[in-house]
């Protein structure tokens, strides 16, 4: 059911709180490593990875494959669809929050 | 939508505010990586515009020629030597300029260097730089691989915080790919881009021109703009930060520029006013061309 409560425009892919800080570490303009981003989320790689085959999924980022001399590397970015979801995601989190200081 | 939440399980309005605030932890962790790395980078440059800038002063300064030396009031009476000295300081000021401007615009690394770290780092690259500008007054003659060694040792202190910056950088994870848009700069941004170029442009056509005291007078004017401006929104440390490759790259030859006019003015003997005049240009239409070249634009 439709309604005007802010909790509808909450995104499922979003909802578990790795996945929404994954998608708040990405950005479309900027690539960042599978294990910076591990690391800077202090989460373990299994974690990471089901995390990422779940918004990649929902197309929310892609991943492509490198190297740094020679050693691999897994760059991550945001798409602009992942990034419009993120943005509307976090109006919704600032509405509901907001609801808090309200008398 | 149809992966929208509609279940029970949706955050509180505690649960919300503390997402947020994750989120916007995260996002600032990977803001100061990025700025690390464009830290890193302006490390680089600056490094290799010191190295330019101290080698460019020890040619235009030392040797003799014709048993005269290029410095003014050692053994050449006319004020040309003076003037190209401003030339080259004034070429690097307007590298400072630009460097604070975008060092301003960065976030702070949360492990800054200490001031006593600073201090040193400064001292170490001024004091051989000033050691070259007395040795330029008072021993013109100095022999050139002294001369070249005071050069680069001006400019290691740069070069080792360069390689550390680097490899901070390297070793981040973060990179920035070519960016997704792009557009011209806005109207001040290109004014004042062009403005920048036609300054140092009019500063090395003003150093050879058999005018009285026309160099040093453009270096004054030139040094009060960019002092006067520091800061203020129509500063040139101020557009630094929408610069792109392009208008980098065009600053970058400019610079060169300056500092082979400020040479070939001080040891050539072809007419000095034809290579004021045509090295003015030269120096002024890389920033001109690039003040109306696309910029990227980034994620804010």
């Amino acid at each position: 059911m439709a309604g005007s409560h802010p909790r509808h425009d909450l995104d499922d892919a979003l909802h578990t709180p790795l996945r929404f800080s994954v998608m708040a570490a990405l950005r479309a303009d900027v690539e960042i490593d599978f294990g910076t981003l591990r690391d800077l989320l202090e989460t373990d790689d299994s974690a990471l990875s089901k995390a990422i085959s779940t918004l990649g999924a929902a197309g929310y980022l892609t991943v492509r494959k490198g190297y740094v001399g020679n050693r691999p590397r897994t760059w991550l970015t945001a798409t602009e669809a992942g990034a419009a979801a993120m943005r509307i995601h976090v109006a919704a989190l600032q509405a509901i929050a907001a609801g808090a200081r309200e008398p | 939508m149809s992966n929208h939440t509609s279940g029970a399980d949706q955050p509180g309005t505690a649960a919300a505010a503390q997402l947020l605030e994750a989120g916007h932890q995260v996002g600032d962790r990977v803001r100061e990586a990025i700025d690390a790395r464009t830290r890193a980078i302006l490390d680089v440059w600056m490094a290799v515009a010191a190295l330019a800038y101290a080698l460019a002063f020890a040619l235009a300064c030392f040797g003799t020629i014709n048993g005269v030396a290029l410095m003014p009031g050692v053994g050449n009476e006319s004020d040309s030597g003076m003037t190209v000295v401003f030339l080259v300081i004034g070429a690097f000021f307007a590298v400072r300029a630009l460097a604070e401007g975008l060092t301003k615009s960065l976030r702070q690394p949360a492990r800054r260097p200490s001031r006593t770290s600073r201090f040193f780092t400064a001292s170490a690259s001024a004091l051989p730089l000033l050691a070259l500008v007395i040795l330029a007054f008072t021993a013109p003659a100095t022999p050139w691989p002294l001369v070249l060694l005071i050069a680069v040792v001006s400019a290691v202190p740069m070069v080792i915080l360069a390689l550390r910056s680097a490899s901070r950088a390297r070793t981040a994870g973060i990179r920035r790919p070519q960016p997704a848009l792009s557009g011209l700069l806005d109207p001040a941004g290109r004014a004042i881009t062009a403005g920048l170029g036609l300054a140092l442009g009019v500063l090395g056509a003003a150093t050879g021109l058999p005018v009285p005291y026309l160099g040093s007078i453009a270096f004054i004017v030139f040094a009060l703009g960019l002092v006067g401006t520091q800061g203020a929104r129509g500063s040139v440390g101020a557009v630094a930060e929408f610069w792109g490759r392009t208008q980098w790259t065009a600053f970058g030859c400019s610079y060169l520029l300056v500092l082979g006019q400020a040479v070939l003015l001080a040891r050539t003997p072809w007419d000095l006013t034809v290579v004021s005049i045509v090295g003015g240009v030269l120096v002024a239409a890389p920033l001109v061309v690039a003040a109306f070249r696309p910029a990227p634009i980034w994620e804010a």
